[in-house]
């Protein structure tokens, strides 16, 4: 592959802000434009004064030649910030679910493009974004003390902190999973019975059988608290002796699968502050990993 | 078969009873392969490696941090891998994967503050590290670096 060896498992950041491009932000036109067919959506037209959504990536265009002016985002504005840094500091266990899934690329881009447009000072915004990063650093930080084989749970972590520790954490879980692997002990045969096990009959027969009955459980345990998303969990079990790091549900919580997600999979102009629709995007991109981990991970 | 053993006069046999340091793969072989009905032991029998002793064990358990794993064994995790394959003792595989978890954490903050890593007490720490760890740490220290640029680069 004639991609480095860190990118292939991995994003860099500025893909990331890349992919957040697509997300929608608020604009106010300041001159009219016709409606723009695109392949990956329509502008909408643009008459001035009335505010229409669009990609961040059209709005960022038209404000550099001031055409635009870019309404920020509710969470960006001062008191909104604020608000989210005293939830995040007040539970250190928990990410607070005030920001969306790009924040941070988003804040950057607006911060970087039309700093004018906010509602207070840009460095004011500027230090709270980064206070608010710190304290979930540190909650990150501590997460990873709880490392284990089958999965890791971080609601509400945006793509670039994600991102910012995929990598360390997909590898160190793949080690736990490989040891594991090697445990021999009865306590581990009792999950593999499972009332609708339908999909049972691939190809992980050459893989130990316990971190398959591991994964199973993961993989069942999703199927429960998300029943929505029954058909992604169902695609993770099926491959969960390979890959026992499976199974994304909606967009705001996360196994190793996410942490995994593929670089081909581009989110369909991801809407912004709603957490829910996104499940249908992450069925895509699951489809598309799977290909991708087989060959990563295929060993 | 005197060859086999470092250092020693390769003409005469390894005497039955010797204790000799093979490569974990010729061990293995070693120790299943010649199962049959009359010989029911194997060639070989295979003594606790020193990476896995009590000792080592003993002190991985007390304090996973402090221990200089690379000294034990370059590929510690690795090794240990193949060796709980072969043995399946499970309390050894606790102890490992506790001192994995407890290590991953600390390669982790390291990786994430580099400057203080180069502190002479750090990079102590770092250079007790066994391969698999040092790939984690540079993943960590990879993917903290290229963010830092990214966000130096939109100011």
């Amino acid at each position: 592959m004639a991609l480095p060896p860190k990118q292939v498992g991995t994003f860099i950041p500025s893909e990331i802000s890349f992919l957040a491009e697509n997300s929608l932000v608020t604009i106010i036109p300041r001159q009219a434009m016709e409606s723009i067919e695109l392949i990956g959506g329509t502008i909408p037209s643009m008459r001035p004064m009335r505010r229409i959504e669009v990609p961040i990536w059209v709005a960022v265009l038209l404000k550099k030649q001031s055409r635009c002016n870019i309404v920020p985002p509710d969470w960006l504005s001062e008191e909104n910030l604020k608000v989210t840094y005293d939830a995040e500091a007040a539970n250190m266990t928990r990410f607070s679910a005030n920001l969306p899934w790009e924040w941070v690329e988003v804040g950057e881009l607006i911060l970087g493009s039309a700093p004018d447009d906010l509602s207070s000072p840009p460095h004011v915004i500027r230090n709270l974004l980064r206070d608010i990063r710190e304290v979930r650093q540190a909650k990150a930080r501590a997460g990873l003390k709880n490392l284990n084989d089958s999965y890791l749970q971080l609601d509400n972590v945006g793509a670039m902190e994600l991102n910012e520790i995929r990598s360390f954490v997909t590898m160190a879980m793949n080690q736990l999973r490989i040891m594991q692997g090697t445990r021999e002990g009865p306590e581990q045969q009792d999950v593999d019975v499972e009332p609708d096990d339908q999909d049972d009959d691939d190809d992980d027969d050459d893989l130990p059988r316990e971190s398959y009955d591991d994964s199973m459980r993961t993989a069942k345990g999703y199927q429960d608290s998300y029943g929505t998303a029954r058909n992604s969990s169902r695609l993770g079990s099926e491959f969960a002796g390979t890959e026992d790091e499976r199974a994304s549900i909606n967009s705001h919580s996360f196994t190793k699968s996410t942490l995994n997600r593929s670089r081909s999979a581009l989110p369909q102009a991801p809407s912004y502050s709603d957490d829910n629709d996104d499940g249908e995007d992450e069925d895509n991109d699951m489809e598309m990993d799977e290909t991708y981990l087989n060959a990563v991970n295929g060993n | 078969m005197g060859y086999l053993e470092h250092g020693r006069n390769t003409s005469t046999d390894i005497k039955e009873g010797a204790r000799i340091e093979l490569p974990l793969w010729m061990a293995e072989i070693l120790a299943i392969g010649g199962i049959s009905d009359e010989l029911p032991t194997g060639f070989i029998t295979v003594s606790t490696p020193a990476p896995f002793s009590n000792k080592v064990l003993n002190a991985l358990s007390a304090d996973p941090v402090n221990v200089d794993l690379r000294g034990q064994s370059m590929h510690f995790y690795k090794f240990a891998e193949r060796w709980l394959a072969m043995t399946g003792d499970d309390a050894l595989l606790d102890t490992v994967m506790n001192t994995f978890k407890a290590r991953a954490a600390v390669v982790n903050d390291h990786a994430h503050n580099t400057r203080s890593a180069l502190m002479t007490d750090r990079s102590e720490f770092l250079g007790t590290l066994d391969d698999t760890e040092i790939k984690l740490f540079k993943a960590a220290q990879e993917a903290s670096k290229d963010l830092k640029k990214w966000t130096s680069m939109k100011k």
